[in-house]
């Protein structure tokens, strides 16, 4: 009986073991809609089925995201086309869309975040559902991977103090911050890992992928390398210009 | 049903209008630029509807105001003195009646004007989207309370200043090299 036990129990620890291997060993990540528009309007969008490959996992999109991506700009006329090279990246299976979303995670987490600032005695809204939905998916999937070029989620996920000062500068210290909530917010997603479109883009650089635009001149690296990082960043990729000369100086060093 | 602070609200702006309106002067446009500019602070803490028609009609007539005749603007006034009066009043089908009215006023009046006002509207929409993300709203939340899409939004603010605020936390030395790393670059 002893022995049934400990076989059942052995199982039972290897069957989690072997879920949580499933989990860790998964390689995805998710893309907020903002990235996906920086590369589109940049045409650069064509970097991310070679990134894929390289990655060698999953490219994740959510609902909110697609919605954001293609189901609004497709009856758009500006944007109609923009729409069709994302649908054409979905049906390639360059992205994927993750359904499973932990709807009450991005609720929980939205709530915290659009109750942590209040402005003249009402709460602040400073994120939408749809835009939590990436955060919240890649923290159940263990990957914690986000690519968002969004700025104020991203500076509330990474040093909500600055958060708190801006909100202060903008709205001449009527603010008023619950730390409690902040705090609880940031520590639900320590763990998220952000990147930006500026950050793929450069890869790219780096893996050559952008070679065939060098031109025949004199620091001809440079300018390129210069073009593709404003490119993303005139585009909606919140980047600052210190940010995009400390990336040169890293990779043309 | 309108909440009583943004009544208050848009009552402040439009009497505030009315003034700007009635005082002939070369700075009108400025004056209604300035006036949508506070309203759109308003607009970030209220999230109300009504506050946002009145803002982007603020706006948008400072934009088309040196096109519009003196008459026209005893009408648009007239108009608004009407809307104050029906907000006041809580008879909220004519107040939206009179901000209708307002808008086709315009419409109706200028020819210039009714070829490009959807054009004006949307340009509003977007500016004072970009300013809701100055003032620290996220790309979703600006563009969802002005009615914009993402795309609308992103392409124009990456194009200003709007986007830039708040110090980085992460060096971008790591967050560099993290991408690297995930892409073994």
């Amino acid at each position: 009986m002893a022995k049934t036990n400990s076989v059942k129990m052995k199982k039972k620890i290897l069957t989690k073991v072997d879920l949580k291997k499933t989990k860790t060993f998964e390689k995805v990540i998710f893309f907020d809609s903002g990235p996906i528009i920086s590369l589109v309007l940049s045409r650069l969008d064509w970097i991310l089925p070679i990134l894929k490959e390289k990655f060698g996992g999953k490219f994740y999109i959510t609902p909110a995201v697609k919605k954001e991506l293609v189901e609004r700009p497709i009856e758009v006329k500006r944007f109609e086309f923009e729409a069709l090279q994302v649908m054409k990246y979905i049906r390639e299976g360059v992205f994927e869309v993750y359904e499973d979303i932990p709807q009450n995670t991005v609720k929980r987490l939205q709530v915290l975040a659009n109750s942590s600032f209040q402005i003249r005695g009402k709460n602040m809204d400073v994120v939408q559902a749809g835009e939590m939905e990436s955060v919240a998916a890649a923290l159940k999937t263990g990957s914690n991977l986000v690519v968002m070029d969004e700025r104020t989620l991203r500076l509330f996920i990474e040093d909500n103090s600055e958060m708190e000062k801006l909100l202060e500068m903008r709205f001449k210290n009527d603010v008023v911050s619950n730390k409690v909530k902040m705090n609880e917010f940031s520590a639900q997603l320590k763990g998220i890992q952000i990147i930006r479109s500026v950050e793929l883009v450069s890869v790219a650089y780096k893996l050559g992928v952008l070679n065939s635009y060098l031109p025949k001149i004199k620091g001809a690296k440079e300018k390129l390398l210069d073009a593709v990082l404003w490119a993303t960043k005139t585009n909606g990729c919140a980047v600052t210009e210190d940010e995009i000369n400390k990336i040169k100086e890293l990779i043309l060093k | 049903m309108i909440k009583e602070v943004v009544k208050k609200d848009i009552i402040n702006y439009l009497i505030k209008t009315s003034d700007i309106l009635s005082k002939d002067g070369p700075n009108q446009s400025l004056l209604l630029k300035e006036l949508s500019d506070r309203a759109i602070e308003d607009v970030a803490v209220q999230k109300d509807m009504d506050l946002i028609s009145v803002t982007v009609f603020i706006y948008s007539l400072g934009k088309v105001i040196q096109g519009v005749s003196a008459e026209e603007v005893q009408d648009l006034v007239k108009e608004i003195n009407y809307a104050i009066k029906h907000i006041k009043e809580n008879r909220l089908g004519r107040y939206n009646n009179s901000i209708k009215l307002l808008f086709e006023t315009i419409r109706k009046n200028n020819a210039k004007v009714q070829i490009h006002l959807q054009d004006v509207l949307q340009a509003a929409r977007i500016k004072k989207g970009a300013i809701l993300l100055g003032k620290g709203l996220s790309m979703g939340q600006a563009a969802g309370l002005m009615g914009l899409s993402n795309w609308d939004l992103q392409s124009y603010a990456g194009k200003t200043v709007a986007m830039q605020f708040g110090k980085e936390s992460i060096p971008e030395e790591q967050r560099l090299s993290s991408a690297f790393k995930l892409f073994s670059v």
